[in-house]
């Protein structure tokens, strides 16, 4: 079959389009555009917030685990102390992790910056029944860690996770 | 934009897109609604993983809760278990009654405690807290003693927090394991007999006090003997000369005395260190009762001189040998004032008591004295006794009454078996009718045996390492401890302790300076130390093992100053004693030294020159019989196992 020449097709076919006509064709593309734009711009919305909510969501859950492993890294600390030298922080002393870290072999690993925002508070409290002897070989731990975050109103609410064990002089 | 297209010999179709695009303008949208889809797939998925990563922290947070109450509960149970063992739990273990025990229901301690616990995270709950003992094994298949064990202690926790649950299992190893001494019943042990039958009397004084002034148990004796026997001389205590290693009299100094001028011999005699138990009555009218008391009856305050003598008199009328006791003059009188036959004579025989009771007149002596070819003392020891007159004196002739003993060499009763060296699982001579070999109560076992006991088995044992088990000014220890070295106290540090241990070593052990119990803790606590040094080596065949060596200590005692040790403890010591130069103390040598034993010794072979001229034996019996009171439980200081399954937080 053989094509026909373009040449052959009249020029009003050619340059109506689907839509057909001159005046059509420029009107429409802007109305599309302006249509399209209008759509996009509110789907655009739940997509920017749904990027925005997670961005958020990953910080707290970055902060959280942050918290979660500094609970984890001060509770193994005070189970690695001699007895006698777990004691307990003042209820309103919260300390921040900043400063030396790591230490050993001429070299320093500092606290990350992140990490002033984590505090710490340590509540050790004597066991409570027993012999005497059991009450001097016993320390009930609770280390709370506590950082501030902005909730989805842009309002900075505190969080606080707690670990708690019992330490005894034995071990 | 267009294209050429050749659709055939010298001809092209040309195509402009952008008439072709503009003619369909919605395509723009419908290719722009993938990619918001897109975006929202993509940004759904964002909130997916960033919201599961959130709740995943939460669930991370949540085991490690239960985790740490778990432990915690289960470090409370552990607290509770270790201070109550000996108490509570030894029999139950020794009997293996211990099953399953619910501790959280059972004991309202644990119980207050671990809600004590549970209250600091609202939310958490106890499931089950649990102690259980399993797989318990003897030490050896062999072994004679049946409550010899060890074993798993298995502490189970349950805890539950919100949605997440676990089960924790700690596993502590557990060894029940006798710490009775070696040769508990005798205050002095000798395994092997010495070279030959005199030797026992050579080398430095020592003298045995049988009775146990705290418990009043009486200790035995047993010098081994060989084919001769041995030959004991009353009276071993005094020493020729104190510079003198040997408290023998040399045989030509004697007969120098006596050939030249007899009264030489009386005047050498009168020279010696005065018995200290002058105020007996005479012993040769005595009886000895079943529990070793020897009753005078004899109320007269004339003494006879007892001298222990060898061979018969030689023609000199002098005895070649003279061992052991010696006449003195009475009182500080001068000797023309003094009857002969009223002088009072030594009385530290083996066995007799340093303080005896002279209004009651009582004297303590050993229950029985073993040894082969030894005979027995007094009533009980089938004495023989003769009266021989010794000249003293010739102008004018004077004699003293001197009482002979015989011993052997006729081979008495074997009484208790002796232990065999150390290529012995335990150092048993036979195995019994079924074949098992083990504790006669006078064996020590291997090193390696006792390291399968020890709780605590280390490489050096010194008061630095005992830091572990320090409380308070004291050390408190339950078990066996071992090493290849150990130092027991310091130059300016005596060694305190309280509990029932033994420190054994196969390779070498110091005594530094005191070792002494803590006697505010002992009367709550059961104290009693084992120094146990069996060497890997050790052998009939092979002598050539290390001593337990020792340092004396300056002190003043009544007013003079002295170089002593003093030891609270039971030594087993397969090749003896030896004294070394310590640094707090200017003796050179042991005889300038006095060792005291508050407890007893037992030795494969005693090498009495090695050590003090004045070893000072005192017979303590610290171990109770009931309640197993020779038995220790211990539980391992680290953990064996650990084992933990969580569920949910998934």
């Amino acid at each position: 079959m053989k094509t026909p020449a373009l040449n052959s097709i009249p020029r009003s076919t050619r340059d109506s389009g689907l839509s057909g006509g001159a005046f059509a064709s420029k009107g429409n593309t802007l109305a599309f555009v302006l249509i399209f734009m209008t759509i996009l711009s509110f789907l655009m919305v739940p997509i920017i917030n749904i990027f925005t909510y997670s961005s958020i969501t990953a910080i707290k859950s970055k902060n959280a685990l942050i918290a979660l492993n500094l609970a984890l890294q001060t509770i193994e600390e005070l189970k690695a102390k001699p007895f006698d030298d777990v004691e307990s922080m003042l209820p309103t002393d919260w300390k921040s992790f900043e400063g030396e870290w790591i230490s050993g072999g001429g070299e320093k690993i500092d606290y990350p910056e992140y990490y002033k925002l984590f505090k710490k508070n340590v509540e050790v409290v004597k066991a409570d029944g027993g012999s005497e002897k059991t009450i001097k070989k016993l320390k009930r731990v609770v280390v709370s860690i506590r950082w501030d975050e902005l909730n989805d109103e842009r309002r900075s609410i505190q969080h606080v996770i707690k670990l708690a064990t019992c330490l005894t002089a034995e071990m | 934009m267009s294209c050429l297209i050749k659709s055939g010999p010298g001809r092209s179709l040309n195509i402009n897109y952008c008439d072709r695009r503009r003619s369909r303008p919605g395509n723009a949208v419908l290719m722009l609604l993938p990619i918001v889809l897109f975006m929202l797939v993509f940004g759904y998925a964002l909130i997916r993983r960033t919201s599961s990563e959130h709740t995943q922290s939460f669930h991370v947070h949540r085991q490690n809760v239960v985790t740490y109450l778990a432990e915690g509960a289960i470090n409370i149970a552990m607290q509770y278990v270790s201070e109550n063992l000996e108490i509570k739990y030894k029999q139950e273990l020794i009997e293996d009654r211990v099953k399953m025990v619910n501790l959280y229901e059972k004991i309202p301690e644990i119980k207050k405690n671990v809600d004590f616990l549970l209250k600091a995270m609202p939310g958490s709950e106890l499931v089950k807290l649990t102690m259980d003992f399993s797989d318990a094994v003897k030490f050896d298949k062999l072994q004679r003693d049946p409550n010899e064990k060890m074993g798993l202690l298995i502490f189970s926790c349950g805890v539950k927090y919100y949605d997440v649950s676990t089960v924790l299992k700690i596993v502590r190893d557990v060894k029940i394991v006798n710490v009775s001494p070696p040769a508990e019943d005798f205050t002095l042990y000798t395994n092997t007999p010495q070279a030959n039958e005199l030797e026992i009397n050579d080398g430095p004084s020592l003298l045995c006090t049988n009775k146990d002034s705290d418990t009043g148990a009486t200790g035995n004796i047993r010098i081994a003997g060989g084919e001769k026997g041995n030959l004991f001389h009353i009276g071993e205590r005094y020493a020729w000369d104190d510079q003198s290693m040997s408290p023998m009299p040399e045989r030509a100094r004697w007969l120098t005395y006596s050939r030249n001028s007899p009264s030489q011999a009386f005047n050498a005699l009168d020279d010696l260190p005065k018995p200290s138990i002058s105020l007996v009555q005479s012993s040769i009218e005595a009886e000895l009762k079943a529990d070793g008391l020897m009753v005078v009856k004899d109320k007269r305050k004339s003494f006879h001189c007892v001298i222990s003598i060898e061979v018969p008199l030689t023609d000199e009328k002098v005895p070649p040998f003279v061992y052991g006791g010696v006449p003195y003059k009475k009182g500080g009188e001068e000797p023309p004032e003094v009857k002969p036959e009223q002088g009072y004579g030594k009385g530290c025989l083996f066995g007799y008591a340093t303080k005896t009771n002279v209004d009651k007149k009582k004297v303590y002596l050993p229950k029985t004295l073993y040894g082969k070819g030894l005979k027995k003392l007094y009533a009980k020891y089938n004495r023989k006794e003769e009266v021989l007159t010794i000249p003293v004196s010739a102008n004018p002739p004077r004699t003293i009454k001197v009482y002979v003993y015989y011993y052997g060499p006729e081979i008495a009763e074997k009484i208790v078996e002796p232990y065999s060296s150390a290529n012995r699982a335990f150092s048993v001579v036979d195995s019994d009718s079924e074949g098992r070999i083990g504790f006669d109560g006078c064996a020590a076992l291997k090193g390696e045996e006792y390291k399968k006991r020890a709780f605590f088995a280390t490489e050096e044992i010194n008061m630095k390492s005992m830091q572990m088990f320090a409380n308070g000014g004291s050390y408190l220890v339950n078990g066996v401890l071992f090493a290849n070295k150990i130092e027991i106290g310091e130059a300016k540090q005596s060694f305190s302790y309280n509990g029932r241990f033994m420190m054994v070593s196969d390779g070498e052990m110091t005594i530094n300076n005191d070792i002494y119990i803590d006697k505010k803790l002992a009367k709550t606590i059961p104290s009693n130390l084992t120094l146990v040094l069996h060497p890997k080596n050790a052998s009939e065949v092979s002598q050539i093992v290390k001593p337990i060596r020792y340092k004396a200590k300056k002190a003043n005692v009544q007013g003079e100053k002295t170089h002593t040790l003093m030891l609270d403890a039971n030594i087993f010591s397969y090749h003896s004693l030896e004294f070394v130069k310590g640094e707090n103390s200017n003796a050179n040598s042991s005889a300038m030294t006095t060792l005291f034993v508050f407890g007893n010794l037992s030795v494969n072979r005693l090498l009495r020159k090695e050590f003090s001229p004045k070893l000072h034996l005192i017979y303590r019996k610290r171990l109770a019989e009931k309640d197993y009171g020779r038995y220790v439980v211990n539980m391992s200081p680290i953990y064996s196992a650990w084992y933990e399954d969580k569920k949910g937080g998934k």
